[in-house]
């Protein structure tokens, strides 16, 4: 059975002559560990797709079934408690807590969850969580003493922590350097290949060729929906660009002084 | 969720923040310290009363004369001369409740020891003066009922006569001067302290009436009669046999109003602790204002805090929270933080009262019921001006709140 299913989802904004018709009738199925790429230009409805799917906004018309269940038609209530058990968010900008260690923002949305965590299992899963992006050594660290690649990992991290079914991504590398991003490519990768369904937002056409399968979104409706042919491997990319880094660094020589 | 979690969650959320939720906290802070502190120095006034009343003396009845109007115009109570000796001695021979009675004249002279000399005031009592006001002597003797009759040259004196003319050598026996007219000292009181009035009260010469009235005053009409009564149970029918005998003295037809006025120790203490009441009151409103203000801060930094965190909101509410768990935190922000305000607060209070009372000198008891009722303010203030941001808090879009730089 799909993870995700949308059927004929519409969605309006405004009212009388200011309607924004974002999303025009789409129909989608996703299934369970698709590492799919969504892509578009701004204006497209992508966002507005990535909304409804990460049930932070409801359809204008249509259905969508999430592991079964229809979303559209929940109260905000259930709409957070899916959020918070069933899916996991990693937005461009990270938003983590400021001032919040990388331990306690990956706690948090377990905090949030309907079943009560002990305090002790809090603290564990967290780190467990923090170990699987690489960070458990940066526990106490503040989101400002990260790299922004580190930052996204704990966003990644706290996305997790409540194991969810499905990762959804909102441009996660949008806001990072070539080798940060192969390097959290390489994370999700590593994650679809544990069987984690991930949905990426995504305007890089680089990206896309490290999923299976690229959806384009034009003018509010799907108008291209393709698997990858020929997957790329972001870890061996990755190594490939630290080589080729370290092969071109020159000296640099020191600077004359004018006589 | 449990509260605990609520608790971590805004416990968090006020460490992130630690300087500024000190600083919202303040208000409260302020407010509460200032309404322990007024009202232990108010309470600690009412006590200071209380007992200047006790000291006022035993079911003291006190006479004054009435008003007397010039062409219809008052010019104030106890301004006529309506009360005379016979008076008094009438009061104390003829009606049985009362023990003591003594006709008093005060008179505001320089008193002459050697080459010092002090300004005082010269009291003519009658002989069981001290009985009435309960006022023991530290030495010698009190004048009797003969030294009144013959009007002898003799004085009572307090202790600032003696700390001011005598320097502290024994006084007994040594001839004081007033006006030209000397005194002989035969005894000493013990001290008494300040009055209703916060005069000193140990600032006194006492003389017998008699000569009071015709050596010093001049005047031949009582300013007060000092009357005691048997017991407290006597103190009401004293009262009004007095008046009834007033009024056939003074010759009062039934139409005719009281040309005296009769108050008894209980009248005094009602109407001075009344007053120390209202100006404890006044004191704890004006701190009740602070906390009100301290109030508003606190919704003030909320409301900002709001706006500031609302990419946090948002965040939070992506992640799960229901607009509930927001309005929680909020709410429970604000009640932490106006509690830690109080508890800093009754400290700081208690900490103002003691130096208060120890560099000032007033007198202050710490009242228990205005900790706790400062304590609940501001729990309430917490409860109240952290409900409006909290609510606005909750009732965020979480979509709009991501998007909010």
């Amino acid at each position: 059975m799909a993870v995700v299913q949308l059927e004929g989802i519409h969605k309006v904004y405004g009212s009388g002559g200011n309607r924004v018709h974002a999303l025009r009738g789409v129909d989608l199925k996703v299934e369970r560990g698709e590492f799919v790429a969504i892509m578009g230009s701004s204006g497209s409805g992508k966002s507005t797709l990535m909304n409804l799917l990460g049930c932070l906004d409801r359809p204008t018309a249509g259905r969508y079934l999430l592991d079964g269940a229809d979303v559209a038609r929940m109260n905000a209530d259930r709409q957070a408690d899916l959020r918070n058990q069933k899916l996991g968010f990693v937005f461009q900008n990270f938003h983590l807590l400021s001032r919040t260690s990388a331990l306690e923002n990956v706690e948090m949305p377990m905090l949030y969850h309907p079943r009560i965590i002990p305090r002790k299992q809090l603290r564990k899963r967290a780190e467990r969580a923090l170990a699987q992006v690489g960070l458990a050594e940066r526990a106490d660290h503040h989101p400002n003493q990260l790299s922004g690649g580190q930052q996204q990992r704990v966003a990644i991290a706290r996305a997790l922590v409540n194991e969810p079914q499905i990762l959804l991504a909102d441009e996660p590398t949008g806001n990072l350097d070539t080798r940060t991003s192969l390097e959290i490519m390489t994370l999700f990768q590593e994650l679809n290949d544990s069987g984690l369904t991930i949905l990426i937002v995504t305007h890089e056409p680089d990206i896309c060729d490290f999923t299976r399968r690229i959806l384009t979104v034009k003018d509010g409706r799907i108008s291209a929906d393709k698997a990858v042919s020929k997957r790329m491997v972001a870890r061996s990319q990755l190594e490939h660009f630290i080589k080729r880094a370290e092969a071109e660094a020159v000296e640099i020589p020191e600077p004359e002084l004018p006589a | 969720m449990k509260s605990w979690i609520v608790l971590l969650i805004a416990l968090r959320a006020i460490r992130r923040n630690l300087m500024r939720s000190l600083l919202t906290a303040l208000g409260i802070i302020i407010g509460v310290a200032a309404v322990i502190t007024m009202v232990s120095l108010g309470e600690g006034a009412r006590a200071e009363v209380e007992a200047q009343v006790s000291r006022l003396g035993e079911n003291v009845i006190l006479v004054f004369p009435g008003s007397r109007s010039l062409g219809g115009v008052s010019i104030g109570g106890g301004s006529a001369n309506t009360l005379t000796i016979e008076d008094a001695i009438a009061i104390r021979e003829e009606i049985p409740e009362v023990i003591a009675a003594s006709p008093e004249v005060r008179s505001q002279r320089q008193v002459i020891y050697g080459n010092r000399n002090w300004f005082t005031r010269i009291y003519g009592q009658s002989a069981d003066y001290l009985q009435i006001r309960q006022w023991p002597l530290e030495s010698g003797r009190m004048f009797d009922v003969d030294d009144v009759a013959r009007a002898t040259q003799v004085a009572v004196i307090g202790q600032t006569i003696v700390e001011e003319l005598f320097e502290g050598t024994d006084p007994i026996g040594e001839t004081i001067r007033v006006r030209g007219l000397p005194l002989t000292v035969i005894g000493v009181l013990d001290r008494k302290g300040m009055s209703l009035m916060g005069s000193v009260q140990d600032d006194i010469v006492i003389v017998p009436y008699t000569t009071g009235f015709q050596r010093i005053s001049g005047r031949s009409h009582a300013m007060v009669i000092n009357v005691q009564a048997f017991n407290s149970a006597s103190m009401g029918i004293a009262e009004m046999k007095i008046r009834d005998l007033l009024r056939e003295r003074h010759g009062l037809a039934p139409y005719q109003e009281d040309d005296f006025t009769v108050q008894t120790q209980e009248d005094v203490a009602a109407a001075a602790t009344e007053t120390s009441r209202v100006m404890t009151l006044l004191l704890a409103s004006i701190a009740g204002v602070s906390m009100l203000v301290g109030g508003i801060g606190i919704m003030n930094i909320m409301l900002v805090s709001v706006t500031e965190r609302t990419r946090e909101i948002g965040i939070r509410m992506a992640i799960g929270a229901h607009g509930k768990h927001i309005l929680l935190q909020f709410l429970v922000e604000a009640i932490l933080l106006s509690v830690l305000g109080g508890v800093l607060g009754i400290l700081g209070g208690m900490l103002a009262t003691n130096l208060i009372s120890e560099y000032a000198g007033w007198p202050a008891v710490l009242s228990e019921q205005a900790v706790i009722l400062a304590f609940s303010i501001s729990v309430a203030v917490g409860v109240t001006f952290g409900y409006f941001p909290a609510y606005k808090a909750s009732k965020l879009d979480p979509i709009d709140a991501l998007r909010h730089e």
